[in-house]
């Protein structure tokens, strides 16, 4: 991984939190909030499919020294760390401690699981299982929020997979551009 | 252990008939945790805020000599205006302070406040919850009572080293003890998560309240200070085959600004007053959490 690319990776990952608290003016924000793009997952996603392809002094930093993608060893820290770093999002969202860890791990774990199979799929294949995804982890924040907050069901998890599903072409596109090709 | 977490810090707190006390260290590192990983936060939300500071930058920057000219005349009459009031205020609390010890009642007015900007609001469409720009470091707590210009603004109820987190009135699960104005009649106002109605619950349908009522804090529960304007009465429904009478109240405050706020500092020096509240506003504002 170049140098390029870790400041591609900490600016589009800051940039998702911002888009991700981000106020729309007026009384415009309760309309507008239920197709917010999950931009944190989709940058999880996009990141977790590269990183197997772009290894670095970056990735060894995070994951570990090991040099072979299907080492488990090496996604199982990558795991763990990302679990850890659900704790900042869950502080910004204003979650429970656990919540968006639970969340990450799981779309890392999945995502390192098949990212060879996802290579070869299509955009919209793509795009359908980044709806798959985000409606899975909306459906289990919405449960937990529910169960710990009172907090309604409605179909913000369908509205927001949908929206983040439409966005995933150009989103992977503008990212692939950003980083440059990999190789593994 | 994500789900111990989850129970842990959703819902240990609120079953204090069986909390075990061996869990209480594990509680508190998760507080402050959260209290130590809300300042990088509350930075994320300082950038998603920056096309409006610039925008409010770029038009002082554009504002005419005339108009700024006007508003400072205008200002200046306002403050005029309060310096009066301010003046009559001091003279009745020093009044209502002797007579209270005078009658052997421990309660006073509340003291000192402390100003704090509006830089940020959660953008969740299920909760109403702003940052401000004081936190510990100011000696904010959690608990404590926000107020604007108007009217009873929320209550902080998360608080990092240089920013808090404040629970405004209207949020659904929300509840604050009040008494009608001009009867006195005292009652619980709950958020319904639009800005601009609280309701009240529970009141009886006999009982004596008219559109245009002003609503402010009792001060029961110890959690807000008491007589802050909540709301004004807007829309009585208390039809036949109604249990209760649903009253719809106005906010005083203007929650949709993102101006400056003033926080009620306690007169008591209680960390915990989360856990330690007996009221129901503080068991539902747990739960909000």
């Amino acid at each position: 991984m170049n140098s390029g690319l870790s400041i591609v990776l900490t600016l589009s990952v800051l940039l998702s939190f911002v888009l991700a608290v981000a106020r729309l003016p007026g009384e415009t924000v309760t309309g507008l909030s239920y197709l917010r793009p999950q931009w944190i997952l989709l940058i999880l996603f996009f990141y977790c499919h590269q990183l197997p392809y772009r290894r670095g002094v970056f990735f060894v930093l995070l994951f570990g020294p090991s040099r072979h993608s299907d080492d488990q060893t090496t996604y199982r820290r990558g795991v763990i760390f990302i679990w850890f770093f659900g704790f900042f999002a869950d502080v910004v969202l204003n979650e429970p401690f656990g919540l968006n860890g639970a969340i990450f791990a799981s779309i890392a774990f999945f995502t390192w699981r098949f990212h060879q199979r996802h290579q070869m799929q299509s955009t919209v294949q793509q795009a359908m299982m980044v709806f798959l995804i985000v409606f899975l982890a909306e459906v289990f924040r919405a449960f937990v929020m529910h169960f710990v907050a009172d907090q309604p069901w409605d179909i913000l998890p369908l509205t927001t997979a949908l929206s983040s599903a439409i966005l995933w072409p150009f989103f992977s596109r503008l990212l692939l551009r950003l980083i440059g090709p990999g190789s593994n | 252990m994500s789900f111990a977490l989850i129970y842990l810090d959703a819902f240990w707190k609120q079953t204090r008939d069986n909390q075990d006390p061996s869990l209480l260290p594990i509680y508190q590192i998760l507080k402050d945790a959260r209290a130590v990983l809300s300042t990088p936060a509350s930075y994320i939300y300082a950038l998603a805020e920056i096309p409006y500071t610039t925008s409010d930058s770029v038009q002082d920057l554009a504002a005419d000599r005339s108009a700024l000219n006007a508003e400072n005349k205008q200002l200046k009459a306002t403050l005029l205006m309060q310096s009066l009031q301010v003046q009559r205020y001091a003279a009745l609390k020093s009044e209502n302070d002797r007579l209270r010890e005078l009658l052997g009642s421990r309660k006073k007015l509340p003291g000192n406040a402390v100003i704090a900007e509006i830089f940020g609001a959660v953008p969740n469409p299920y909760t109403r919850q702003v940052f401000i720009d004081k936190g510990s470091d100011d000696g904010i707590v959690d608990g404590l009572g926000v107020v604007d210009a108007q009217g009873l603004f929320g209550q902080i109820v998360s608080v990092g080293k240089t920013s808090s987190r404040v629970l405004l009135v209207v949020d659904r699960d929300h509840a604050v003890p009040v008494r009608v104005n001009r009867t006195g009649t005292r009652l619980i106002a709950g958020g319904t998560g639009e800005n601009t109605s609280l309701l009240l619950e529970n009141v009886p349908i006999s009982a004596d309240i008219v559109v245009g009522d002003l609503v402010e804090t009792s001060g029961f529960g110890g959690r807000f200070p008491d007589g802050y304007p909540l709301g004004v009465v807007s829309a009585i429904s208390n039809g036949s085959g109604l249990t209760y009478a649903q009253v719809e109240l106005r906010p005083s405050a203007q929650l949709n600004s993102s101006g400056h706020v003033l926080v009620i500092m306690s007169q008591r020096k209680n960390n915990n007053a989360l856990i330690d509240g007996d009221n129901q506003s503080s068991r539902r504002e747990i739960a909000a959490q």
